[in-house]
């Protein structure tokens, strides 16, 4: 099996002699990651990799320490685990020095923000990423909805890659002396802050777990209005906007509430209005058939409710229709629960009104807030 | 140490609160016979999570649907439509009902693989999951699912053990027990499931969706028929589950109620409840234990009531009438006769379970 510090020195670099500095990162495969950049090489170590470390281990006893702990000692146990990481830090040799000196002076503010003694002038101005690790939003995991969920693959991989530019653009699959950097001066703090992200903060604080818990909450209410505040749907179509949506994909992914989806042979019922009828009925029931047609839609943040929803759709219509065709064809737009058509019966146009607007009419407000509380509904 | 929470999802069609008691109830019976270390109630906290209801409310919607139209709706309006035009309106303005929907129609499953519902009913069982650890310090946690649950936790699990963030701070599952599993036999694509899903079991914490992962298939449980769950070597990507993965073996014979897919009639099973405790392990220790002996006693005495059990009693007592011929081997065959008439009047109860 390939490993990654010996692999990723090995098959690019094509044996050389030197080994990586640091001793103590995972046994792991990365093979799967070789063709990638080193962004995504480091995002598939802090996948795959980082909870086989040693120094994930030892963080774990402190980790344990603190889950075991809900009063006044948890500070303390946070304080140790801390400690801790700021003594392996202290231990890198060879590694970027700009990272790191961040990632310590941050862990050095976090110890000092809870009440651990902190030797010499430290400057904690609140804008490196670790400042306040325990408390500060940032810490927080950014992208749960994301793809990779890798909070700092953007904020600390990123611009440690740009500091060797000619580095950024390169695959790891090309090795040289970009493999050898990006082993030696920035893994290192790759993992660690990963240890710092993924382990310690989580465990030292609620936040990113409530923030988990939300996300979901927030997207099964989306979700759930989406299927019931859209307008309903036939089997037939929540079928069709499944495949549009994603489809039938065998693995289940977090996917966020469509704004849009189709309608397709969708029977309804409406009002229509001609005065070109030969008996003079100008108003009647009307069957509506909604060929193929599109709903749009945004989420309102507060209630997670959909709002504005528009559609357009091509109809087919059948009624008892005196002097002109009984079936047509036409469009039909609607907004929340108001629709609007106009249908073609052979050569006589008439108007078609949704039986929802017509249920509306019956008990029509008397003010222009009203009729504006009603097309927000 | 908190409870380790034991999560129980339902198969299809309506459930209320409590649906799982009588299995709960069963498997804690058995787990004390077999001597599981552990207390089921006072170290594990099982809580039902019922989902049935996203469904029934499109049941609810179709019918508000169906009774505006058919209200409005007459042969006068549609009757020069065509054929199929006048067929989606009559679909469309009859009513469904929910039993119907759920049994007939295998709504449920419909709506969840074939429909928008599978993310509605995905992050909702989500949601309860981590609302549910976050209320108690996040521990241990554990599922047992049935029959359509356990697809629904597959792809749950998928969903959510996909992003490092939720696997770091919830942990994976220790254990899941799929009862009665659908998961091989709703999937689109076999090959591709084996291959592609995160769902196996594994000793790294960073692997798998779970420690360990138990099956348990009825030979006659017609939902095994189709499309059995029997993992390829490559599930989970030739991942080694070896020793992380146990399938229950039970014979055809082991039947003690007309419906074979009961969730209770599965739970009932020594071994199945053996096998769910060797997924939840011992407390922090992940060390699967039961006491084998004590488990081969509990299936002995579980063999007398099955069918062939409550059968072969009859014939032996009648066997013992044949060579003593005395009265009181005579009053045992009529007892046993007795026994079997009342157990097959009971047999066909669990129908609806």
């Amino acid at each position: 099996m390939q490993k990654l510090r010996v692999l990723v020195v090995f098959i690019a670099v094509g044996g050389f002699s030197t080994m990586p500095a640091q001793a103590e990162f995972a046994d792991c495969d990365t093979s799967s990651a070789a063709s990638g950049n080193f962004a995504q090489l480091a995002e598939y170590y802090i996948r795959n990799c980082v909870a086989h470390s040693a120094n994930a281990e030892a963080i774990k006893l402190h980790i344990d320490r603190i889950q075991a702990r809900r009063d006044a000692a948890q500070v303390s146990a946070v304080i140790d685990g801390l400690r801790a990481v700021e003594s392996i830090t202290e231990g890198l040799v060879d590694v970027n020095p700009a990272g790191i000196g961040d990632f310590a002076r941050a862990l050095r503010c976090d110890i000092r923000q809870l009440g651990g003694d902190v030797e010499g002038v430290l400057d904690c101005p609140g804008t490196s990423p670790g400042v306040n690790a325990l408390f500060e939003q940032k810490w927080e995991p950014e992208r749960i909805d994301g793809a990779s969920g890798i909070v700092f693959e953007s904020s600390i991989v990123q611009p440690l890659l740009a500091t060797e530019g000619r580095c950024a653009a390169a695959t790891v699959s090309d090795g040289g002396q970009c493999l050898l950097t990006f082993n030696n001066e920035f893994l290192p703090i790759v993992e660690l802050h990963s240890i710092m992200h993924s382990q310690l903060v989580p465990a030292s604080n609620d936040k990113a777990a409530e923030g988990i818990a939300r996300h979901y909450s927030v997207t099964h209410q989306q979700w759930k209005n989406y299927l019931s505040d859209t307008g309903f749907q036939y089997p037939w179509e929540l079928t069709f906007n499944k495949m549009l949506h994603g489809g039938f994909n065998e693995v289940a992914r977090n996917r966020p509430a469509p704004t849009s989806r189709l309608v397709a042979l969708h029977p309804t019922a409406g009002i229509y209005y001609s005065t070109e009828l030969a008996d003079g009925n100008d108003a009647d029931l009307i069957a509506i058939l909604k060929l193929i047609g599109i709903k749009r839609w945004s989420f309102d943040q507060a209630t997670n409710k959909p709002r504005h929803v528009w559609g357009a759709s091509l109809t087919s219509t059948a009624a008892d229709l005196e002097g002109i065709d009984d079936v047509g064809v036409g469009i039909l737009l609607e907004y929340n629960q108001f629709s609007l058509g106009y249908s073609k019966h052979g050569g006589t146009g008439i108007f078609m009104l949704n039986v929802d607007l017509a249920s509306v009419l019956s008990n029509k407000p008397d003010s222009l807030p009203g009729w504006l509380a009603l097309l927000e509904e | 140490m908190s409870q380790h929470v034991v999560f129980l999802l339902h198969g299809m069609g309506t459930h209320s609160a409590g649906w799982s008691s009588d299995a709960i109830s069963a498997l804690k019976k058995n787990a004390t016979a077999i001597r599981y270390p552990q207390s089921l109630t006072n170290d594990f906290e099982f809580i039902e999570i019922n989902y049935g209801h996203l469904f029934d409310e499109y049941v609810t919607q179709h019918n508000k649907n169906a009774d505006s139209l058919a209200g409005l709706m007459t042969s006068k309006q549609i009757g020069a439509a065509s054929s199929f035009f006048r067929g989606l309106f009559e679909y469309a303005a009859s009513s469904l009902s929910k039993e119907e929907f759920v049994v007939s129609a295998l709504g449920d499953v419909f709506l969840y693989r074939l429909a928008e519902y599978s993310e509605v009913v995905r992050s909702f069982i989500i949601q309860e999951i981590t609302k549910t650890l976050n209320d108690r310090s996040r521990p241990q946690w554990s599922v047992i699912a049935h029959s359509l649950g356990t697809r629904v936790i597959h792809d749950a699990m998928d969903d959510f053990l996909e992003s490092g963030n939720n696997r770091a701070i919830f942990k994976k599952p220790v254990s899941l027990s799929m009862i009665s599993n659908v998961v091989h036999l709703l999937a689109y694509s076999p090959a591709r499931l084996w291959r592609r899903t995160g769902v196996w079991p594994d000793k790294r914490v960073t692997m798998g969706a779970c420690f360990r992962y138990v099956t348990a298939l009825h030979p006659a449980d017609p939902f095994t028929w189709i499309r059995e769950f029997d993992p390829t070597p490559d599930w989970g990507n030739n991942a080694e589950y070896g020793g992380q993965y146990l399938q229950v073996p039970i014979s055809f014979k082991e039947i003690t109620q007309a419906n074979t897919h009961s969730f209770t009639g599965y739970l009932e099973n020594p071994k199945v409840a053996a096998a769910i405790c060797w997924g939840l392990g011992r407390g922090n220790s992940f060390d699967p234990v039961y006491d084998q002996d004590a488990l081969i006693r509990r299936t002995a005495r579980y063999a007398e009531k099955t069918v062939q059990g409550n059968v072969e009693k009859v014939w032996k007592k009648a066997r013992n009438l044949r060579d003593e011929r005395n009265l009181t081997a005579f009053r045992e065959v009529v007892g046993a006769i007795d026994d079997l008439e009342k157990y097959i009047g009971n047999f066909g109860a669990s129908l609806f379970d």
